[in-house]
């Protein structure tokens, strides 16, 4: 639709081209996406414009969800101070370092008003002083060729007024704005989830016949269950339910009144059919009946809707035979792709994506270097698997893209902190014990520990898109040499997904050699010597996240998702890293370190880190008492009193604990 | 014995079966007069006599020796007579004198050797000397290299040669090595020794066992080749050498086209795993190569087999491109996909080795659980985590206290986490601290548990525990990098209590910095003072100096002057400006040291090295300050203070610079108990306290020990310490230089979930169909199928492309062996 004129509209405005100054970021959209995004440009001190059609930000949310109640979780209260752990469990506040902006200080409801979210947005923008150009329509988005640009190009977007705006880097993040309509005889009678009244009133003792199957439709439902008739629903595909298959994007809980009704023959009922065979007919009286597309069309177009074939013509008890008054469309939404030019090649996902933009899993568009997608628009790099789609989820993709920006434009390589290798289990068991990006983009989202030369140190690197693995060197200016870990979550293999019985017995693995097989959410570490190739990420097994490790390890998953049980989580971890890294990452308290270095002429890397640096661990009474007990410690006075009594030690002349000997 | 015999039975070799079962069986030595025991003889036959007077006793050592070995040598064809030298029959070999009874080998009537009886002491001698003399081509006896190399050169291309270092003869190994070449020595040569030179010069560690090597001379026909040293890992039994020359014997490699589970070759029977590498035709030549080389690297520890895909019947996973049968009857094989020759040589040895173990936990100890903490840290915090600490003496910081509690006073602050074992166990030190402390000092104890307030810590720049930082108002915060342990964190906080470089406004000043009157609380702190000398010109040095002095903090008291008088000091301490002086408050010496160009982190080594004790007593806290200068250490034990004596021989030694190439030091085991761990590792056997030993912990890790037959005087000392220099003492021991590897194994969850996926798809996973009358489930079950079924097609994408990389790699390791 936008193809022709678009392109008259640039050559219309070649010659303003060229004297409008190009900034190095666009953000569109000042939604949470674009507002998180244009925090990470600012606080990098980044040249960047937010440009928003509507006169303030999160505008979806004035409108949006039309009963007002986020599914997004506001968990205010976890017993944890921990701010990273606590955004494990806050769906609603965007990332920053200004605690007064976290959610639980707008809302008090656990399930919180759409009104707060946008009031929260404002404040967001507000306070932090982000760059938004409010009012400001972008119509028209387009390619100007030119070698010195940092991608070879410059966007150019023109707005409502013709204004012109130039931008080295474009940064999508306009959601998806467009109704999902199917389109089928009849489709015209329908009501759409955007315009449908949301007074109960409006229901009473009616009929009503609901297309589709999500969150919006069941939370239509919710709002006239207790006034209508009956409610039926039909969609293509089974109900998903979100504690079923872990994906929050699926029919959630608080919205599934209706299969409680259904399941108890309240009149409410749930059907499946393909929508694209259907037709609805409008009747003398203004009520609509379900038949099928094929019968409309056999019947030819100029019959009316009376002599049309209804299925229950031929099969008196099909289902959907009673007339309703009314149809009420809820199939979710569509990313907008007018706006941009065929020069971008954004175009659609295939098959399960169709809603979303083609993107790389490091979000940047297949079509054309420089454009990224972010926020619920670049869902499909984890549609139904992870919560990339919303705003718990993507608040750390955000982050991400703006680490990948950050080191291809300005050199500025991925946040990493350096530690001695004695520090890797302590640091592996920290984000696991607390990172919220690891948490929430499950399967998505990695850490990555990057081996250095010797296995004597490690740099240590959060929340890198794991699919991008192969090009981890060029994307976060970071080597991996000597072989790397990657540290995220994941659910049981065959655990989560719609029809499974999440609930069966024996569901939750306790033993640590059966820490494989956990089935909730829980860390796994997987070790690669060599630093995998694209092809390797492509081509990995079916089911595997990750291509095929040289080793792997899970950590057993825990009740209390805490993963710091010395003996059942931190011990097996210690081993797992310790015969990746072919060496001994015990501690040792400085009298052991005393003994190795002198009857030893090496030292373990505990002691060779801390000791020999002049920072031994020194022990204290009590402490080597239990060490004594134990076995793992010796009473060297007490050995003393032996050496004098009897002039000789016989037997064990060997320090404890030593290492293993080799073959 | 019970259990090896069952292993024998299962082996079915007739020879040790009966070597096995004597002991059961009645042992029956005739006892003959000469004249019968000569009718018996027989022409090539072999046979042992023990002639001994009649009336000596009817049991002694050797008897009951002798006993033992009738039936392992009538097992060769040997037997065994006692004869008894009756007066009527004399014999010359019947001796005169009752203690010089000996025992003769006979071929047929012809002696071949005789024996002193105390050569035979046990059935072990008894049977290997025999043998040993019989077998006299077969085993040849070498004792030096040269020797070695002449009969590998001889033998290439020819034969094979077994070749094995046994610590002496007639033992239990000498004799299993000889049973073997019984059997084996027409087949394979025989080389033997006892000198453990010979075997160091074939690059053995470890010499303390008995060796056996098989070299694979006969398939190397150019003869600057080496030939293949394959060592036997096993203990030296008659069972082992036989499976192993038995395996070293069979084919490299062998085809098959059948399912493995019941294929079965020599390997197999003998206890050995096997691997088959999975091939097909289009890469058969290809897969050939790899399969020889994973075979010639797995000589004498599996089987390797061919398995041709194409022409087989049985069902072998699409992907699984090694299939490994393990050596126990009755297990299933296992199918996997491995992608380089290496991780089938490691999944082979890996799995052999836990057989090992398990056999080993029959009849020894069990073996280390993985599930146990070998963590002394862990271990302790973790028994000792019920007791309650006084943590009121320190106050616990949040992220709303933090700024405003570090800012109100000088503070030191502990980063922790409360679940680091290493965090845990410093708290304990840094709570003794705040005990100690308590109401005198001004500086603030708090601690802040990271597991708790992420941000703070981080926003800190802590991201590693523990971490203890001082901050004072106006200054940097500063982290402490000293001992994590009560002491040192004691001594830090007191020298903070000055700023650092201490301003000297006088001489007077100045003197008494020097002589330890202006702080006298804080010199049992530092061992030295340092004092910076600057005419007021010298700018840049004076601010080198005091850079220097920021950084040893809390470490060593420093102190600078520069008054316009300043050329009164450097004139009495006859040192040119700028310069340091050392006060040793201790042994009352003041120092002099010139700094010419010298930089801030030059000043600070420099300081460090000078604080230094020429003849230190050596603790646990010090013992790195002074591995750092990289020399052996000279090291005194003793139990208690040290004689004057010992000290003043030491310090005189010290003066002269006959010391320069060591670290004098001593160690006081009463102070520091863990050095008799240390002796325990030095000595067998403990000599009388003091002693005095040389550590070469730097260059080989040999120590020496001074004689404790000699007195610790200069003299001696000296005279020892030439003579290991010049190389004419033998180290008592040479320290183990082995690597930490990792304790003990992880869990293998890759193979766990190979062998899942093998077997059972869905193993821990809830059943997917639950409601037939749903008929939309059965349509989505045929789904999953299809789903299932498109899966091999994408692993053996991944196959075909790893499958090459594996090859190439193979043929590279194959290159370098060539090259090498």
């Amino acid at each position: 639709m936008w193809g022709s004129p678009g392109l008259l509209l640039t050559l219309a405005l070649h010659p303003a081209l060229a004297v409008a100054p190009a900034r190095d970021y666009c953000v569109l959209g000042a939604g949470p996406a674009g507002l998180q995004m244009a925090y990470f440009l600012q606080r990098a001190g980044r040249d960047y414009t937010v440009l928003e059609r509507a006169p303030g930000p999160g505008s979806f949310f004035a409108r949006y969800p039309r009963h007002r109640k986020l599914i997004s979780i506001n968990k205010r209260y976890t017993g944890r101070s921990n701010a990273e752990f606590n955004l494990r469990h806050d769906w609603n506040s965007l990332l920053s370092h200004d605690p007064r902006l976290l959610f639980k200080h707008y809302s008090a409801a656990y399930f919180p008003d759409a009104g707060d979210m946008q009031r929260y947005l404002g404040d967001f923008a507000g306070r932090l002083g982000l760059r938004v150009q409010y009012n400001t329509t972008v119509l028209h988005v387009a390619l100007d060729k030119d070698r010195r640009a940092w991608n070879g190009h410059y966007f150019v977007l023109t707005d409502h007024k013709g204004r012109v705006y130039r931008c080295r880097v474009l940064l999508v993040a306009t959601g998806l704005s467009v109704p999902n309509r199917v389109d089928f005889p009849g489709s015209e009678h329908l009501e759409g989830y955007e315009s449908v009244s949301v007074d109960p009133e409006d229901f009473v003792g009616q009929n009503v016949l609901i297309l589709g199957r999500g969150n919006a439709a069941f939370e239509t439902a919710e709002n006239i269950l207790g006034v209508t008739n009956f409610i039926h629903m039909l969609s293509r595909s089974r109900v998903r339910l979100s504690w079923a298959t872990h994906y929050v994007g699926d029919l959630r809980a608080i919205n599934n009144g209706l299969l409680d009704t259904y399941q108890l023959k309240s009149l409410d009922g749930l059907l499946e059919s393909d929508l694209t065979d259907l037709a609805i007919l409008k009747d003398r009286e203004g009520k609509f009946h379900v038949t099928l597309k094929f019968f409309v069309e056999e019947a030819g177009t100029n019959q009316s809707a009376d002599a049309v074939t209804l299925p229950q013509d031929d099969s008196d008890n099909f289902a959907m035979r009673v007339a309703y008054d009314r149809v009420i469309r809820c199939l979710g939404w569509n990313f907008d792709f007018s706006i941009f030019n065929e020069s971008l090649r954004l175009s659609s996902g295939s098959e399960f994506s169709r809603k979303y933009p083609l993107i790389r899993a490091s979000y940047e568009a297949k079509g054309s270097r420089g454009l990224f997608v972010l926020g619920t628009a670049s869902h499909s790099v984890d549609y139904r698997k992870s919560a990339g789609g919303f705003i718990h989820g993507f608040r750390y993709t955000v982050r991400a893209v703006h680490r990948l920006l950050e080191q291809r434009h300005h050199g500025v390589a991925w946040p990493a902190t350096q530690h001695p290798i004695t520090q890797l289990t302590s640091s592996v068991l920290r984000r696991v014990n607390e990172a919220s990006g690891l948490y929430q983009m499950f399967g998505v989202l990695a850490d990555v520990i990057l081996v250095q030369e010797n296995a004597t140190a490690f740099e240590y690197l959060e929340e890198f898109p794991t699919q991008m693995l192969a090009q981890l060197e060029s994307l976060t200016g970071r080597r991996a040499r000597h072989g790397l870990f990657v540290v995220h979550m994941e659910y049981g293999r065959n655990f989560s997904g719609p029809e499974k019985d999440v609930f069966f017995y024996d569901r939750s693995v306790g033993h640590t050699e059966d820490a494989w097989q956990s089935n909730f959410l829980h860390p796994v570490i997987y070790y690669y010597r060599h630093l995998p190739t694209e092809q390797e990420v492509r081509f990995r097994p079916a089911q595997w996240p990750l291509p095929r490790p040289t080793a792997i390890h899970h950590i057993v998953e825990d009740f209390l998702t805490d993963w710091t049980a010395p003996v059942g989580h931190v011990l097996p971890l210690r081993r797992f890293l310790e015969n990746c890294l072919g060496t001994d990452l015990r501690s040792f308290y400085a009298e052991s370190c005393f003994l190795f270095a002198l009857t030893r002429q090496k030292l373990p890397p505990f002691c060779r880190q801390g000791y020999l640096r002049k920072q031994g661990l020194a022990s204290t009474e009590s402490l080597r008492r239990h060490g004594v007990e134990s076995g793992l410690m010796q009473d060297h006075a007490a050995a003393g009193q032996h050496l004098r009594d009897r002039g000789q030690q016989p037997g064990d002349r060997r320090p404890l604990p030593a290492p293993p000997t080799e073959v | 014995m019970m259990c090896s015999s069952f292993r024998v039975f299962r082996v079915g070799i007739s020879f040790v079966t009966m070597c096995i079962f004597y002991k059961s069986a009645a042992n029956s030595l005739p006892e003959l007069s000469p004249h019968e025991y000569f009718s018996t003889l027989q022409p090539g036959k072999a046979s042992l006599a023990y002639f001994c007077q009649a009336d000596s006793p009817s049991t002694s050592v050797f008897l009951e020796g002798l006993h033992e070995a009738v039936r392992p040598l009538q097992d060769y064809g040997i037997s065994v007579a006692k004869v008894n030298c009756i007066k009527e029959e004399t014999s010359r070999y019947c001796g005169k004198d009752k203690d010089l009874m000996k025992a003769y080998l006979f071929r047929g009537n012809i002696l071949l050797r005789e024996f002193p009886t105390d050569t035979l002491f046990d059935e072990n001698a008894i049977v290997a000397h025999v043998l040993f003399a019989l077998l006299f081509n077969e085993v040849k006896y070498i004792t030096t290299p040269e020797d070695l190399q002449s009969a590998e050169n001889a033998l290439k291309g020819k034969a094979n040669i077994v070749f094995s270092y046994v610590r002496a003869i007639g033992t239990p190994e000498h004799r299993a090595v000889m049973e073997a070449a019984f059997v084996y020595g027409t087949t394979c040569q025989f080389v033997l020794t006892t000198e453990i030179a010979l075997l160091e010069s074939i690059g053995s560690e470890e010499i303390e066992y008995a060796h056996l090597y098989f070299f694979h001379c006969k398939p190397v026909l150019d003869l600057t080749q080496e030939c293949r040293r394959i060592l036997m890992e096993q203990p030296l039994t008659t069972l082992n050498i036989d499976l192993f020359i038995k395996t070293m014997n069979a084919p490299l490699l062998t085809e098959v086209a059948e399912d493995p589970q019941h294929v079965s070759t020599v390997h197999f029977q003998l206890g050995l795993p096997l691997v088959f590498i999975v091939s097909q035709q289009a890469t058969y030549e290809a897969d050939k190569r790899t399969a020889e080389w994973v075979a010639w690297r797995l000589l004498g520890k599996a089987g390797v087999l061919l398995l041709l895909r194409d022409s087989l019947e049985a069902n072998i996973p699409q992907h699984a491109n090694v299939v490994f049968k393990r050596a126990e009857k009755g297990v299933p094989v296992e199918f996997l996909v491995l992608h380089d020759v290496d991780s089938i040589i490691s999944h082979v040895e890996n799995n052999v080795h836990i057989e090992e173990k398990q056999e080993d936990g029959e009849d020894d100890v069990e073996g280390p659980d993985i599930d146990i903490q070998d963590d002394e840290v862990a271990e302790t915090v973790y028994r000792d985590r019920k007791r309650q600490l006084p943590l009121e003496l320190t106050v616990e910081l949040t992220e709303e206290t933090f700024n405003a509690t570090v800012m109100a006073s000088d503070s030191l602050v502990l980063f922790y986490a409360g679940w680091q074992a290493v965090s845990m166990a410093f708290l304990q030190s840094y709570i003794d601290v705040a005990a100690k402390l308590k109401g005198t000092s001004t500086m603030l104890l708090t601690r802040i548990n990271c597991a708790d307030w992420t941000d703070v810590c981080t926003k800190q720049n802590v991201t590693e525990f523990p971490v203890v930082k001082m901050y004072k108002e106006g200054e940097n915060p500063v982290s402490y990098a000293g001992m994590l342990g009560t002491e040192d964190l004691l001594k830090f906080i007191q020298l903070n209590r000055i700023s650092y470089p201490v301003n000297i406004t006088s001489i007077q000043e100045a003197e008494q910095y020097l002589h330890g009157e202006l702080y006298k609380d804080l010199l049992s702190y530092s061992s030295v003072s340092v004092l910076g000398l600057f005419s007021p010109t010298m700018i840049t040095a004076k601010e080198d100096f005091i850079e220097a002095g920021r950084a040893l903090k809390g470490y060593v008291i420093t102190g600078v002057y520069s008054g316009e008088d300043v050329l009164i000091l450097s004139n009495k301490y006859a040192v040119t400006l700028p310069a340091l002086l050392l006060a040793r408050h201790k042994e009352g010496r003041i120092e002099s040291i010139p700094l010419a160009n010298t930089h801030a982190h030059d000043i600070v080594q420099l300081i460090t090295d000078a604080s230094l004790e020429t003849f230190p007593e050596i603790t646990v806290e010090n013992l790195p300050s002074y591995l750092r200068l990289q020399k052996p250490l000279l090291m005194l034990f003793s139990d208690g203070s040290i004689n004057p004596q010992h000290e003043k021989a030491v310090l005189t030694m010290v003066e002269q610079k006959h010391l320069d190439s060591l670290t004098p030091c001593w160690l006081n085991l009463k102070n520091t108990p863990v050095g008799r761990g240390i002796l325990k590792a030095y000595f067998d056997t403990l000599p009388p306290l003091p002693l005095l030993v040389v550590v070469n912990l730097h260059s080989g890790g040999r120590v020496f020990a001074f004689p404790s037959d000699q007195a610790i005087t200069e003299q001696n000392l000296l005279s020892w310490l030439k003579k290991l220099e010049a190389g004419l003492e033998n180290p008592i021991t040479v320290l183990p230089a082995q690597d930490w590897k990792p304790p003990l194994p992880a869990y293998d969850f890759l193979s766990m979930m190979d062998a899942a996926t093998l077997q059972h798809p869905t193993r821990k996973a809830p059943e997917c169909l639950k409601d037939p009358d749903v008929p939309e489930s059965v349509k989505e079950h045929h789904e999953d199928k299809s789903a299932v079924e498109r899966e091999p097609t994408e692993t053996l994408r991944i196959k075909r492309w790893n499958r090459s990389s594996w090859f190439k790699y193979a043929e590279e390791s194959l290159r370098r062996d060539k090259e090498l």
